[in-house]
């Protein structure tokens, strides 16, 4: 999936759609039930510490995003709701096509 | 040669002594070898040799260099056994040669083995890289049982033989059961360890969860992470008495020891350390001895923040401000954490250590991390030290704790050290106070068989099949991705708890007061099958965080301990069939030694994809009787204070018998099936003309009920009396078809029926349990009519 060719919104619909429904197998939940404002742990939507790992695992799985470098707490910073996801992983994937714009390599 | 004698009370206060040690492990494969090493620091971490790390967070273990279990097998040996039953095999076999007891063995003594593993033989399904396309062959060595099995088999072992899989606990509950098969006079010496080879889809699940630290693990220090380990130890136990008499190396008394659940999570420990603090006391109590007597703590310490920060809470609430003065180490820098085996491995280290006077340290120590402040940490360097007793913790995903106290001070050969040591009051008899199944859709109280006794099923399901939901049934215990297996033993034990009347006072504080012990063969293997898959087709790096808690066995009674919030005594166990009487007869016999009063029982088994391809490797798809899934559980408490207490009573569990025979129909599985068999009667104190019936579930594979019946009648001289395969009408599902006969059993010696049912389960490798089941009756009245 390329980063730029999809717009900001089809980004936080793929991250509810795909990151959060499908890859937490939530039962009752569809991607209409989370804001994009809605926190997503603890409060909110509810995920456990150990669904943030599944979703930080995902971020590769689903979108490409590289997240072995980054510290978990680092991470977990990004991931507090949908909207900050796709913004990170936008960021994550601009960072990704420039980088590899500059040495040819990913 | 045998002393032993099945006690009829089961209080008998025999003391128990290690008299031969085994050790696999990154620093040595010898006792002395590893001392060594510890006295230099020197630690066992290193890179990973093993399989490719360059996409995770880390790349260092603590690997076995593997000269031992390389030369000790022949090819077809190790064709044969799991890396998990090899490890274990050589370590086991060490603490037996070290013990002198293998000279005795062909005297007729009586002697099992306990091992804890946390992933039995997972790398048997990794070397096949699929779950889909299983071969038998390595498929066969997998199942948890089959570990401990394995060493039975290799090792010639004719008595109680359990595997025990709560996690990085595992051992430590290991070799507690051990020391009861003992003290309650079921075996004359015992085997009790754990084994762990490092794994692929292991280390990546540590990875995804961000567990591992990229540097050697520093318990209680700045840095966070664990590192992980693998090996196997074993001690050899047996009774002191004889032990003095042979004049054998005494490395320690075990005194007592106490499991426990956190009823909190099925990964993250409960914070205030309350599960740690529950085994603890228990091992304290049972063990007689104060807290202010202990001058060692091994303690689990695995370098990550939630375990250092909760266990130190958890010793705290026991020792308080005499913490601080107490020499405490985590071995786990020495040796990595070697999961179900670490507790054997850091217990038989230490009291090797102790013996030269010695105390182990924690290496990579810097400062204290938060929480972890004002201890006596033994810090980088062995100290010297003589304690006279010692206590070893360990903790587990699924909430398992095991804690126990050994005494390694110099024996004395007469007296009893421990003069607070409970169980000493009258003869308790036991009885089922209620009964809760989940079979077929429906979930039954106070009976297995439900209503109609002869349809068990409706027509149109697949015979065997349970559709049981939790979320229809009490959607308040349900929660996301619960698999079948915990839906269905929450149902269960939730139904065998109001059956008894228990249930509106099983909150946490007096959850706490009620003993579980859970068997299942298998575990979920649909939650096990769906994370090696997405280790298997995603690569390692993509491991499911959100299975990988459920890979451990343990995760099902871990998660129905926390559902019902049972804290109290915990075990989880695996035998391959014989499950149900082995946890009854643990639970017998720990009320009797005064644990707790009342414990419920469960087992339970679920189909998926995975067990498919087990049954194919183990035969079962040749059965005459059809696969079963779902949860039987028993509530089980002392007969007379039910009574008192008004409430009903269903049967009397009177009398156990455990044997280990092997191969099924050989002429050793057959003599297992008669000492078994004669071991229960004799606990029972009835004459075996008193056996109305004989209940048997077996795996139902081509002859093999039939040479059973066979025995069995042999062994009553032909009487005419019932002999019934329960297998034939409800199907075949190891653990639960053993606990669901107890039940069964249990409706059968009604009022106005049968007296007295004897009840035998055999397993797929011919482990073999019989249990006498009697109408119950208050002491008073028994006691004319025996």
């Amino acid at each position: 999936m390329n980063g730029h060719l999809i717009s900001f919104e089809d980004m936080k619909q793929t991250v509810k759609e795909k990151l959060i429904v499908e890859r937490l197998e939530l039962e009752d939940v569809t991607a209409a039930d989370i804001g994009d404002e809605m926190p997503l742990f603890g409060e909110g939507l509810g995920l456990d510490s150990v669904e943030a790992f599944e979703v930080m695992v995902g971020l590769e799985a689903v979108f490409g995003v590289m997240v072995e470098g980054i510290p978990a707490e680092r991470l977990r910073e990004h991931l507090t709701n949908v909207t900050s996801i796709a913004r990170f992983v936008e960021a994550s994937l601009r960072e990704q096509a420039d980088r590899l714009a500059e040495t040819g390599h990913p | 040669m045998t002393s032993r004698r099945v006690a009829a009370t089961g209080t008998a206060s025999r003391r128990v002594a290690v008299t031969g040690m085994g050790i696999l492990c990154a620093l040595g494969e010898t006792f002395p070898d590893v001392l060594a090493g510890m006295r230099e620091g020197r630690t066992g971490i290193g890179p990973v040799r093993r399989f490719p790390t360059t996409r995770l967070h880390s790349g260092i273990g603590a690997e076995l260099r593997m000269e031992a279990a390389k030369a000790y097998f022949t090819r077809e040996q190790r064709e044969k056994y799991d890396l998990c039953a090899r490890y274990a095999i050589v370590a086991a076999d060490q603490a037996l040669r070290d013990s002198g007891l293998k000279e005795h063995s062909a005297k007729g003594l009586v002697m099992g083995a306990a091992l804890g593993t946390c992933n039995g033989g997972i790398l048997s399904l990794e070397e096949q890289w699929t779950v889909t396309e299983l071969d038998e062959r390595r498929t066969a060595r997998y199942p948890f049982y089959q570990q401990g099995d394995d060493v039975a088999n290799h090792l010639g072992l004719n008595g109680p033989v359990t595997t025990i899989h709560t996690a990085c606990a595992a051992s430590g509950n290991a070799i507690g059961f051990a020391y009861d098969m003992i003290r309650w006079g079921y075996a004359d010496a015992m085997l009790a360890g754990g084994s762990d080879p490092l794994s692929h889809a292991v280390y990546a699940g540590f990875n995804v969860l961000r567990a591992l630290s990229p540097v050697p693990a520093s318990p209680f220090a700045s840095r966070l992470g664990l590192s992980l380990g693998e090996g196997a130890a074993f001690v050899m136990m047996e009774p002191l008495d004889r032990a003095l008499r042979r004049g054998a190396t005494i490395y320690a008394e075990i005194c007592g020891y106490g499991l426990s659940n956190d009823a909190y999570h099925e990964t993250a420990p409960d914070p205030e350390g309350r599960g740690i603090q529950t085994a603890v006391r228990m091992a304290l109590r049972q063990s007689g001895t104060r807290a202010s007597q202990i001058d060692y703590v091994n303690a689990h310490g695995t370098g990550t923040q939630a375990n250092d920060q909760a266990e130190i809470k958890g010793l705290r609430s026991v020792f308080g401000d005499r913490l601080q003065n107490i020499p405490l180490s985590s071995s786990k820098a020495y040796f990595g954490h070697t999961l179900g085996a670490a507790a054997a491995i850091e217990w038989t280290t230490s009291l090797y250590a102790i013996r030269h006077g010695l105390l182990p340290a924690t290496l990579h120590y810097d400062e204290p991390r938060a929480g972890c402040e004002g201890l006596r940490i033994i810090a980088n360097r062995m100290t010297e030290g003589r304690p006279a007793y010692f206590l070893n913790n360990n903790s587990a995903f699924g909430g398992h704790n095991a804690s126990i106290v050994a005494r390694t001070g110099p024996t004395e050969p007469d007296g009893d050290p421990h003069p607070e040591t409970i169980g000493t009051g009258r003869e308790r008899r036991i009885g089922i106070v209620g009964i809760g199944a989940v079979l077929g859709g429906e979930v039954r109280q106070g009976s297995v068989s439900g209503e109609d006794v002869s349809v068990p099923l409706p027509m149109e399901e697949k015979p065997g099949a349970c559709a049981f939901s939790l979320k229809s049934f009490d959607p308040g215990l349900y929660e996301r991705r619960m698999n079948r297996l915990s839906q269905f033993s929450i149902g269960a034990v939730k139904s065998a708890l109001a059956d008894a009347g228990w249930e509106e006072r099983s909150g946490m504080a007096e959850g706490r007061d009620i003993g579980f012990i859970y068997g299942t063969a298998r575990g979920s293997t649909d939650s096990i099958g769906k994370f090696l898959h997405s280790v298997f087709e995603n690569g390692p790096e993509l491991a499911s965080s959100i299975y990988f808690p459920h890979t451990v066995v343990n995760s099902v009674a871990g998660k129905t301990a926390e559902k019902l919030a049972l804290g109290g005594f915990s075990s989880s166990l695996s035998s391959g069939g014989a499950e149900g009487i082995i946890a009854a007869a643990y639970a017998c016999g720990s009320i009797r030694s005064g644990v707790h009063d009342r414990f419920v029982i469960a087992a339970g088994e679920e189909r998926s994809g995975l067990t498919e391809r087990i049954d194919r490797a183990k035969r079962l798809t040749d059965s005459a009787h059809p696969p079963l899934e779902g949860s039987v559980g028993l509530a089980l408490a002392d007969i007379d204070d039910a009574l008192r207490a008004g409430r009903p009573v269903l049967a009397e569990l009177s009398g156990f018998g455990m044997a280990y025979g092997g191969e099924p129909g050989s002429p050793r599985a057959i003599d297992a099936l008669t000492r078994a068999v004669e071991d229960a009667i004799a606990q029972a104190g009835a004459a075996p003309e008193r056996i109305d019936a004989v209940l048997l579930d077996s795996p139902g594979r081509p002859g093999e009920s039939a040479a059973l019946f066979k025995a069995i009648r042999e062994r009553f001289a032909g009487r005419d009396m019932p002999l019934i395969s329960v297998n034939e009408q409800y199907g075949y599902g190891e653990s639960l078809s053993s606990m669901l006969l107890l039940g069964i059993a249990a409706e059968r010696v009604k009022p106005g029926a049968m007296k007295r049912v004897l009840a035998v389960s055999v397993s797929v490798n011919g482990n073999t349990a019989a249990a006498v089941v009697s109408e119950a009756a208050p002491t008073s009245l028994k006691e004319e009519i025996v």
